[in-house]
């Protein structure tokens, strides 16, 4: 994943470079100016989303006898994909519909508090989870610097969108070594939630000159996915069911790069 | 760089589009400015306007006075109202219709011209082809940005084409299309157009560049335009329009034919 990140950041870089120097001297007019990028476009990217789930819990089959427990839940960097269509109006906005895909995060969650006061020592910790989420988002963009009349081939721009996030976790397993059955597995299950995220970035056009120019981004974006949940269902020994299954807040700081590419050469 | 399209030259698109409909129900050929023009001036002298008087002479009957009236300045017992400002037409004078007023909207309106302009002129955007010079109708903000494009990937190599006289544009385009480097966008060329129908290309402020204001048009209308859909006064006439700047019909007539001809080249030497 470390390797993903240095290689995000030398694209940074390397367009970064690119834009400065590609260009410049060669215009008698001396001026280095964005294409016109107005109308559709396709955008791809890759990155990396660092999941921060937070207020996780379940209620075991006990409860309410048995407290509600809370949980620290850590989960692994992962990789995601995604691809937009959208429609540049070229006048700091633009729209777009996107599918991202993130890869599967491994999941853990020690025990953290009971709500009763009791101490974790004779609670469960959640030992094995992972969730995997798709969304689907209707982002829109704001580069100020262009609303503002500026041309530059370099525009940052503020992100936000809604949509639709489909989250699955796959079988869950909590383990109490005090417990009459210390590991016990229960059936993934997978959800469906309103997202939203918010983010921020820089939009470099690469070649000003081709017939259709690049424009590479690199963007961050904070996810929230809603709430990912396990299923009930026992697999394996035993057949009380939780009240309420492993589940948490699923929110993910992502940072990704990617290409734009203008489809309507005018 | 940034010239509305005024308001009421949309609206009279907007007749000329109902008009041409009204037309084509009616079975007769959707005239436009220049059409129209050059049919009176090959009938308009000789008293036969067959449907085209309003805008050459005064070549025109009562044919069409009732039919026509409310749609058009036909019918207008031959006062053509580029009569005195054209010069183009005759002095014939069909009869009119028995049931005909022979009297169109225009009647009484004075001749030669109205409020200052050609009728062609009145009439707005001609209802034409215009294939991917459509783009013209691209929002100002989008036209300054190909404008600067235009400039921002301006060379030295491209400027050793737009120092070429015409008949040498015509020649190096037919003959060695595949050595020339040229804007090829046509929302650049028609940004530049859009400069140079001032009179005054920005190109000919660089000290690389020296031509013909009138050539540098050609070559830019003629390039934006598809390679086959051919470049007509009235196309001239209506980019020009969308743009912002009201040709005359002879500005109009003379950049199609050059235009026309760098277009031409283009299909030859490009295929």
């Amino acid at each position: 994943m470390r390797r993903l990140l240095y290689l995000i950041a030398f694209l940074g870089c390397a367009a970064t470079a690119g834009a400065a120097s590609a260009g410049s001297g060669e215009s008698l007019f001396g001026l280095d100016t964005a294409s016109v990028t107005y109308g559709p476009y396709l955008r791809g990217e890759f990155g990396v989303a660092s999941p921060r789930p937070g207020g996780a819990f379940w209620r075991p089959p006990g409860f309410p006898s048995d407290p509600q427990i809370s949980f620290d839940a850590d989960a692994g960097n992962v990789s995601l994909v995604g691809l937009a269509f959208g429609y540049d109006w070229q006048n700091g906005f633009r729209g777009e519909l996107a599918l991202n895909a993130f890869g599967s995060s491994d999941v853990t969650a020690p025990c953290a508090a009971a709500s009763d006061g009791s101490g974790c020592a004779s609670h469960a910790d959640i030992s094995s989870a992972a969730v995997r989420t798709r969304a689907l988002m209707a982002n829109v963009y704001y580069a100020p610097r262009e609303a503002a009349g500026n041309s530059s081939r370099i525009q940052p721009f503020l992100t936000a969108g809604i949509g639709l996030a489909r989250t699955t976790m796959s079988d869950w397993t909590r383990t109490n070594p005090l417990a009459g059955q210390p590991v016990r597995t229960f059936a993934g299950a997978t959800g469906s939630e309103l997202a939203w995220s918010v983010g921020a970035g820089i939009a470099i056009e690469l070649d000003t000159d081709t017939k259709h120019p690049v424009i590479f981004e690199a963007t961050y974006r904070y996810f929230d996915f809603g709430s990912a949940s396990g299923g009930t269902v026992p697999v394996g020994p035993g057949a009380s069911q939780p009240a309420a299954p492993f589940q948490f807040d699923h929110r993910s700081h992502v940072i990704s790069v990617g290409i734009r590419i203008p489809l309507q050469r005018l | 760089m940034t010239r509305d399209i005024p308001h009421t030259v949309l609206l009279r698109g907007a007749s000329i589009l109902a008009l041409s409909a009204m037309l084509a129900v009616s079975g007769l050929p959707a005239a436009t400015p220049f059409s129209q023009a050059a049919h009176a001036d090959s009938h308009g002298g000789q008293g036969q306007g067959s449907g085209g008087g309003h805008t050459g002479g005064e070549g025109h009957g009562g044919d069409h006075g009732e039919d026509h009236a409310e749609a058009s300045d036909h019918g207008q017992q031959g006062q053509g109202p580029q009569a005195g400002g054209g010069g183009t037409g005759g002095q014939g004078q069909g009869a009119p219709d028995p049931d005909s007023e022979g009297r169109g909207p225009k009647y009484g309106q004075g001749s030669g011209e109205t409020g200052g302009k050609p009728v062609w002129a009145q009439e707005g955007i001609p209802e034409i082809e215009l294939g991917r010079l459509n783009v013209a109708r691209s929002p100002d903000h989008v036209l300054e940005r190909a404008y600067d494009e235009a400039l921002s990937n301006f060379t030295a190599e491209m400027a050793e084409f737009y120092n070429l006289t015409l008949e040498e544009a015509i020649t190096e385009l037919s003959l060695n299309f595949d050595d020339l480097v040229f804007i090829d966008s046509p929302l650049q060329n028609l940004a530049l157009l859009k400069d140079a129908l001032d009179g005054a290309s920005i190109l000919n402020t660089l000290p690389e560049v020296s031509n013909s204001n009138d050539t540098l048009l050609a070559m830019f209308l003629g390039t934006a335009s598809d390679k086959t859909v051919e470049v007509t006064p009235d196309t001239a006439y209506a980019v020009s329009l969308i743009l912002g700047y009201e040709l005359t019909e002879d500005q109009a007539i003379a950049l199609a034919a050059d235009a026309e001809a760098i277009r031409i080249a283009i299909l030859a030497g490009h295929g």
